[in-house]
C-alpha cells in the first residue's frame, strides 16, 4: 500500500512567499548577478555591450528582456576560442573544487564546467526543495542508482541528502542485479534514478523472482533526467512496480543542479525554484514572451552559479508555465505543467502532423503488456514519412501481440490526429535499455 | 543595513545570529597564519553558513575572496 506523504517545506520562508515580494527578490538578485557577470567576465561584457545593454538598465523585472539570450552553441565556440572554459569564468579558476561536462555525444566538444565549495553548497541546497518537499528525512535510506561520473547527474542530490542527515548509498558502478539485492540487504526507503532506468530496475528484479513492490522498504523514487517522470502512464507504471511515490525533478549540467521539483501533494507539475532562478517561456522561434499555458521554449537564469553566469541560457526544453495556486501546498512558485515535456527540437512534422516521443510513450505505457519500445522514423519511396513502433511483449503477454497492435495503432492514432503508426512486434531483449537519458526515437529520415 | 532582510523585511532572532555566524566565519578566515586543518575546515563552514544567508535572504553576495 502507497503511503501518503508528508508536506514539508526546505525553506517556508521563500516558498510561502507572496509573489510581489518573491518578483522583489528575484530582481536583487539579478541586479547582482547581472552585475558582477558584467565586470568580472569577458565573455558577458562583450556580449551585453554588442546588445547595447547595460545593467543599470534593469529597474525591474520586466527589463530583463533586455538582456541576449545565451546559446549551448555560442557557449561551445566560447570554450574553442579560449580552451577549456571560455572566457566567462568571474574568479580563478585555482578556487575550483569540481569539474564535469556534458557528455559530447554525436563527437561534440563537452560543454564544461568548474565550480568552487560554496557553489557546491548551492547545488547541493537546491535538491534539499525536492527531497525535503516529498518526504524526504533524515531517517531514510537514499539509494542513488546513477555511475558518479563527469556527467553531473545525481551528484547534488547525494550530496543534499547527506546534508539532510540521510544515510547516502552510492551505486556507482555496479550491475542492476547487484543493485537491486543492495537495496533490499539495506533496506533503502528512497531511490534515485531516470524513469527508464526504476521500470528497468523492477524488470531486472523480476526476471530474478523479486517483487519490489511486496519484498523491498522504498516508498518514495525521485526521478530526473527525462520527461518520463511526469508522463502520467509511465509514472503510474513506476509507482505499482515498486508501491512507492515518484516525484519528477529536472536539472541540467549548465546550472549544476536540478531546477523543478514535484512536491508531495504530486499536483502533475514540477514546481521552480524562484527564490534562486528566473524561469521564462519564450516562443522558440520569435524569442518573445510567453505567457501562464502557452508552450514554449524554458529559458533560466540562475542566481546560484557564480563561477561561470548562467544569464538567459535558452535551455531548449519544452514547457508550459501555470501560477503556484495550480497547486494545492501553499508554495507560490510557478509550476510546469506535465513537468519537462520534451526538448523543443524533439518535435517530428510526420505527414503534417507533429509528434512528440513523450506523447507517443504517454500511450504506449497506457499497455501494460509493453516491456519496451523504440519509435522509429522512415522515409518510404523518397517522399512519403512513415512512423512504426517497436514494442517488446512481457513474457506472459506473448500471445497478445495480434490484438495489441491494433488497439496501440489506434489508440496513437487517435492520439495524433489520426496520425497512422505502424506497429510491430520485437524480439525480446532486442530493444536497448538505458540508465540515463533514453533515447527511444530514431530518426532515419536525417541518415 | 542592519535588521532587515533584502528585500526590507524585520530579521528574527534566528536570522540575526546567523548573520552573527557568518560574519565571524568571515573575520575568521581573514586571520593570518590559520593552520591547514583550520583554513580549511573554516572555508566549508564558510560555504555552509553562507549558503543560509543566501536561503533566508539575508545577503546575497560572492565570498570568492575567503577561497570559498
Amino acid at each position: 500500500m502507497i503511503t501518503e506523504l508528508p508536506l514539508g517545506y526546505w525553506n517556508p520562508k521563500n516558498e510561502l512567499m507572496p509573489r510581489e515580494e518573491l518578483e522583489a527578490l528575484q530582481l536583487k538578485k539579478l541586479r547582482r548577478v547581472v552585475e558582477r557577470a558584467y565586470h568580472k567576465s569577458p565573455f558577458h561584457r562583450t556580449k551585453f555591450d554588442e546588445a547595447g545593454f547595460k545593467p543599470e538598465q534593469l529597474r525591474s523585472l520586466a527589463d530583463i528582456e533586455r538582456i541576449p539570450f545565451t546559446t549551448k552553441e555560442e557557449w561551445l565556440q566560447e570554450q574553442q576560442r579560449h580552451p577549456l572554459f571560455g572566457d566567462m569564468l568571474t574568479t580563478s579558476p585555482d578556487l575550483a573544487i569540481r569539474y564535469h561536462s556534458t557528455s559530447g555525444t554525436s563527437g561534440r566538444t563537452p560543454l564544461r564546467v568548474l565550480d568552487s565549495i560554496r557553489d557546491w553548497q548551492w547545488i547541493s541546497d537546491m535538491w534539499g526543495y525536492a527531497f525535503y518537499g516529498f518526504g524526504i528525512r533524515s531517517t531514510d535510506i537514499v539509494y542513488l542508482s546513477f555511475a558518479y561520473g563527469a556527467f553531473i547527474g545525481f551528484w547534488g542530490a547525494h550530496y543534499c541528502c547527506e546534508k539532510l542527515g540521510a544515510l547516502t548509498v552510492a551505486s556507482g558502478g555496479m550491475s542492476s542485479e547487484g543493485r537491486i539485492k543492495q537495496i533490499l540487504e539495506l533496506g533503502a526507503t528512497t531511490i534515485c534514478a531516470t524513469p527508464t532506468y526504476a521500470l528497468r530496475l523492477a524488470q531486472v528484479a523480476s526476471e530474478m523472482g523479486i517483487d519490489l513492490a511486496k519484498d523491498s522498504k522504498v516508498d518514495k523514487i525521485i526521478l530526473s533526467g527525462e520527461p518520463g517522470g511526469s508522463v502520467p502512464s509511465t509514472k503510474r507504471l513506476i509507482e505499482t512496480a515498486w508501491s512507492a511515490k515518484a516525484a519528477d525533478t529536472a536539472g541540467m549540467t549548465e546550472i549544476g543542479t536540478l531546477v523543478v521539483f514535484e512536491c508531495s501533494k504530486q499536483p502533475g507539475g514540477t514546481h521552480i525554484i524562484e527564490d534562486h532562478l528566473i524561469d521564462e517561456v519564450i516562443d522558440p522561434k520569435t524569442g518573445g514572451k510567453l505567457g501562464y499555458g502557452e508552450r514554449g521554449e524554458r529559458v533560466v537564469t540562475s542566481f546560484g552559479r557564480g563561477f561561470i553566469p548562467l544569464i538567459r541560457y535558452r535551455t531548449g526544453d519544452l514547457v508550459e508555465k501555470v501560477p503556484g495556486t495550480s497547486c494545492t501546498c501553499g508554495r507560490t512558485f510557478d509550476l510546469y505543467k506535465g513537468g519537462i515535456l520534451g526538448r523543443v527540437d524533439d518535435m517530428k512534422l510526420i505527414r503534417g502532423t507533429n509528434v512528440f516521443p513523450s506523447a507517443v510513450e504517454a500511450i504506449v505505457r497506457e499497455f501494460e503488456a509493453v516491456d519496451e519500445f523504440q519509435i522509429a522514423l522512415t522515409r518510404e519511396e523518397g517522399i512519403r514519412d512513415e512512423i512504426t513502433v517497436a514494442v517488446e511483449l512481457k513474457p506472459s503477454f506473448d500471445d497478445q501481440f495480434p490484438m495489441l497492435s491494433v488497439e496501440l495503432g489506434k489508440a496513437l492514432a487517435e492520439g495524433h490526429e489520426g496520425l497512422r503508426f505502424n506497429v510491430r512486434l520485437a524480439e525480446r531483449g532486442s530493444l536497448p535499455r538505458f540508465e540515463l537519458k533514453a533515447r527511444r526515437l530514431i530518426d532515419k529520415r536525417e541518415v | 543595513m542592519a535588521g532587515i532582510d533584502l528585500i526590507g523585511r524585520k530579521l528574527t532572532p534566528v536570522e540575526e545570529q546567523a548573520l552573527v555566524l557568518y560574519n565571524e566565519l568571515k573575520a575568521f578566515l581573514s586571520m593570518p597564519d590559520l593552520p591547514p586543518c583550520a583554513q580549511s575546515n573554516a572555508r566549508v563552514a564558510l560555504a555552509a553558513v553562507w549558503q543560509i544567508v543566501n536561503d533566508l535572504d539575508l545577503d546575497f553576495e560572492y565570498i570568492y575572496e575567503y577561497g570559498v
